[in-house]
């Protein structure tokens, strides 16, 4: 028998979300007004996915959704029933950092590391798109996340140093 | 030859930020977490009639409300931390609902009805100051009240050429830590453990304490990762208060994290000062004489008054002037509180001298340079009218050095003023006051694999203290770096301790370790000695090694933690006491006083957009042990500096309500107009301290004030004398 998508439980009705996230499928019941940023926090536990302001304006809760780069804060979870997510938490394979972590580390990108997550999905996004940009596309790129820390100069030099490795 | 300090060590710090792995306050959980959330007043000043929270008690997960508790602390506001009878600005708590979940919280908050009957509310520091609509009702507007003064600055000034006369307004900025604040309380048989977004932790468990010490056995802080602070996530908030409460009643895990609205009408905002001023100066450039009404618009708590005692007494900056009159009123107004932020009063009196000094330029017709250079203080240790102690340094030297970069920046923008453009050069030249004290501890240990991990009582939160400690201690023990761990931020690690603030933590928390790691040395040596059978006066200590010079005998730090460390159920065949640790506490008899010049190439396009095109930051801040550390202090806070001079200011309308409520409204730099920033460093002044550093973290910040709104000044040949610079001078 297959369950219905949507069941009742209690007075809130809560409906299924199917996600792979990290290359790994989930099945969870939520509220139709879950923020996907809530949905991947709390349900999933995937914390690297930081709220800085749930207006869209910081960028801290960027994760990539079907190859997009997206606010997890703009999207309901059940808006995104069906995709495939990366967070930051998937990026490292086999303990190995991705070239961009490696690029954030030697370039200093980071102080307090709240705007980070977000800043290297954005990055992942950008450079998915656009493996070899100028420096204007990459403050273009970046303009949706925003860090109170670095000033950006470390992050901007990161990202052409990792576009750098990831060309090869 | 230490191989690591003074070099570009990559940060210990990292990679578990980078994996995704760093734990916020709210990535913490307990089972059994309850979520709390707070009802805050819509309206600036009004009597506090009523709350009535009966539907929202019967919805569904909520398990209680809170209202009008009120608790004695010291400069709070009456009504802290929750409005009982008066409402006294945007933000004021009014009520708090615990619930199961954040949503159920917040659906919970709008049941709750209240009544209110609305006040007039003041708004206008300097309206402020007439006093006769209250901010508060029953008090004076005036919170604070002082006079400072040096010399004689009526004679000076009367006796002065020329006499400058303004008024200039720092506005009340926001901090915006990019994590808002948050609290996690975990109420455990009478004890309290709570974790939380600080850059204090010791201090926190203090005034924690005093509160609810008759309430529990005992209060262990625990600093989370820490998304940013800048100087406002040390002193205690209504919601710390609130959080604890409710933990404590419920006897529950509570967890409250601030909405970024909530943030932004919650967290102490900073700045806020209005100077009308009277500057005297000789035909020659000679600064004589100030006279200067300082108005600080303080909220609706006066907490944060000594922001004007720092401004007040470093008014006259790194120049000579002597005869200075500063009349400090701090004011009451139906606005969020207002404490420090990053600088904490000497950027808003570096943005006044350094006005003084262009204006008074301009007024002479002098070169900017050449009037600092007549000025500035030449003997070093200097103490200032006010009793500051100028420890060392070169100030003339300095300024000749940023004097290159300003011709050839003023070069450069000759040229573009050819081709039409509106550019603009500004140089600033600044004092800081840094190492607020009195001491910070740092203990190190040897584990029993032969790590070492060093626990320091500072709570540094991004600026990577961490990494720059652990440099400290791999060159005092002569080991390699990756042997080295550095821990923080939990009250029961390490006895006492302050935290990370005032660019402290690097020279007091740093050279505690240094002692420490001193102190460990020894041990090491008399342990090794015994250890290995032979006389401790014929042993050294050489790079990780207890060395015996005669027998070539020798133990390295690992063996000798092993040695101690097994023979688990034997008996202690040695004499030498095992204690492989040792805790040093450190403290200079008074402040460091770094300083520096900014210089900035600004073009102000038609569109009326700020673009700096070139920008270099000179500093002497003593020793530095990491200058990508230091750097990345620098830009960082030199790109904050240009929110503040470009874009950030909290708003208010007449009547107290706050405008600027999201991002949407209170504009942060981003990387669109964030720009290259070049940093070079002297080592000219250094500090008294072993490791004679004096630290950088807000230095940027009070150099790119000054330096910026000159630059845009010169751009559109409009005298500029308050920032954030209004766009209409810029259109
Ligand atoms: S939390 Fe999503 S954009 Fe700020
Ligand atoms: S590193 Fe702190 S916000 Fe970017």
């Amino acid at each position: 028998m297959r369950m219905s998508s949507t069941v009742k439980v209690g007075p809130e009705e809560l409906v299924k979300v199917r996600v792979k996230v990290n290359g790994v499928w989930y099945e969870r019941y939520v509220e139709p007004r879950k923020l996907l940023v809530d949905f991947l926090r709390e349900d999933l536990g995937l914390t690297s996915v930081h709220i800085g302001c749930d207006t869209g304006h910081c960028g801290a809760c960027t994760v990539i959704m079907n190859g997009k780069s997206v606010k997890s804060c703009m999207v309901l979870a059940v808006q995104a029933d069906g995709a495939e997510i990366l967070t930051l938490e998937g990026l490292a394979k086999d303990g190995k950092l991705h070239p961009i972590q490696e690029a954030f580390w030697e370039k200093h990108a980071l102080q307090c590391g709240y705007c980070t997550s977000g800043m290297i999905m954005e990055t992942y996004y950008l450079l998915s798109q656009n493996p070899n940009p100028t420096e204007d596309e990459i403050r273009r790129g970046l303009s949706g996340n925003l860090c109170r820390c670095t000033g950006y100069q470390n992050i901007i030099e990161a990202v052409k140093l990792a576009a750098q490795k990831l060309r090869g | 030859m230490p191989r690591y300090i003074g070099q570009r060590i990559k940060r210990i710090e990292d990679p578990k930020v980078l994996l995704g792995t760093a734990k916020y306050v709210d990535d913490l959980e307990f089972p059994g977490t309850l979520y709390l959330a707070i009802l805050r007043s819509p309206v600036a000043h009004a009597r506090l009639l009523k709350v009535d929270y009966s539907d929202a008690l019967k919805m569904p997960g909520v398990v209680s409300v809170i209202t009008g508790l009120n608790i004695a602390v010291e400069n709070r506001p009456r009504n802290f931390p929750m409005a009982k009878d008066e409402i006294l600005y945007v933000g004021h708590p009014i009520a708090a609902v615990v619930a199961e979940d954040r949503y159920k919280a917040f659906d919970a908050l709008e049941r709750i009805q209240f009544d209110y009957e609305p006040l007039p509310a003041v708004v206008d520091p300097e309206d402020a100051l007439k006093d006769e609509v209250k901010a508060v009702e029953g008090m004076s507007n005036i919170g604070y009240r002082k006079t400072y003064r040096a010399g004689n600055p009526e004679d000076a000034l009367s006796r002065s050429d020329v006499v400058i006369e303004t008024k200039l307004e720092i506005s009340r900025v926001y901090p915006a830590a990019m994590e808002p604040r948050g609290l996690l309380s975990v109420y455990q048989g009478g004890r309290l453990t709570v974790y939380a977004s600080t850059q204090a932790p010791h201090f926190m468990r203090r005034f924690l304490k005093n509160a609810f010490g008759n309430l529990v056995s005992d209060i262990r802080v625990v600093q989370a990762d820490v998304g940013g602070a800048f100087g406002s996530k040390m002193f205690p908030y209504p919601e710390d208060y609130i959080t604890v409460y409710a933990s404590i009643m419920l006897r529950r895990p509570v967890k409250w994290v601030n909405t970024r609205r909530d943030d932004l009408m919650s967290t102490y905002h900073s700045r806020g000062q209005i100077h009308r001023l009277r500057a005297g100066f000789t035909r020659d450039g000679e600064w004589r004489a100030l006279i200067d009404d300082l108005v600080i618009d303080l909220g609706a708590a006066t907490h944060g008054y000594y922001l004007a005692d720092i401004t007040a007494t470093l008014i006259s900056g790194p120049y000579k002037v002597r005869d200075i009159l500063v009349e400090v009123y701090g004011v009451r107004t139906n606005k969020t509180p207002l404490d420090q932020y990053r600088g904490a009063g000497r950027p808003e009196a570096a943005f006044v001298y350094e006005r003084i000094m262009d204006i008074a330029a301009d007024e002479l017709g002098m070169d900017p340079v050449e009037i600092r250079r007549r000025n500035l203080i030449t003997q070093l240790p200097y103490t200032n009218p006010f009793g500051h102690h100028y420890d060392s340094g070169n100030y003339i030297k300095l300024l000749s050095f940023a004097e290159q970069y300003y011709r050839d920046f003023e070069k450069r923008a000759e040229e573009l003023r050819k081709q039409g453009r509106r550019v603009g050069v500004g140089l600033s030249f600044y004092i800081e006051q840094n190492n607020f004290g009195p001491w910070e501890s740092a203990s190190v240990r040897v584990k029993s694999d032969g790590k070492v991990l060093v626990i320091i009582g500072a709570a540094p939160h991004g600026q990577g203290d961490a990494t720059a400690i652990a440099q400290i201690v791999a060159d005092e023990l002569g080991i390699d770096i990756d042997q080295v761990e550095v821990s923080w931020g939990d009250t029961e690690l390490i006895g006492e301790g302050f935290g990370t603030y005032g660019s402290r933590t690097l020279t007091l928390a740093g050279n505690a370790a240094l002692l420490a790691a001193r102190g460990l040395k020894e041990r090491l040596r008399v342990l090794g000695a015994q250890l290995m059978g032979v006389n401790v006066e014929e042993v050294d200590y050489r790079d990780g090694r207890v060395v015996h010079l005669r027998s070539g005998k020798s133990m390295s730090i690992q063996e000798i933690a092993n040695a101690v460390t097994s023979n688990v159920g034997g008996t202690w065949g040695y004499r030498a006491e095992p204690k492989l640790e040792e805790t040093a506490y450190f403290g200079l008899k008074d402040y460091t006083y770094p300083y520096g010049s900014h210089v900035a190439l600004v073009e102000v396009t038609e569109e009326g957009l700020v673009k700096v095109l070139d920008y270099v930051a000179i500093d002497d801040i003593g020793f530095v042990v990491n200058p990508m550390l230091a750097e990345g202090q620098v830009i960082g806070g030199v790109i904050q500096g240009f929110g503040e001079v470009v874009l950030e200011e909290v708003k208010y309308d007449e009547s107290g309500n706050l405008l600027t409520q999201s991002f949407g409204e209170y504009w942060l730099p981003s990387a669109m107009e964030s720009f290259k920033v070049k940093w070079i460093y002297l080592e000219d002044g250094k500090s008294d301290a072993p490791i004679p550093s004096k630290g950088i973290a807000e230095g940027p910040l009070i150099g790119v004030l000054p330096a910026l709104t000159r630059a845009i000044e010169r751009a559109v040949n409009k005298r500029i004398t308050k920032i954030p610079v209004d766009v209409k001078l810029l259109i």
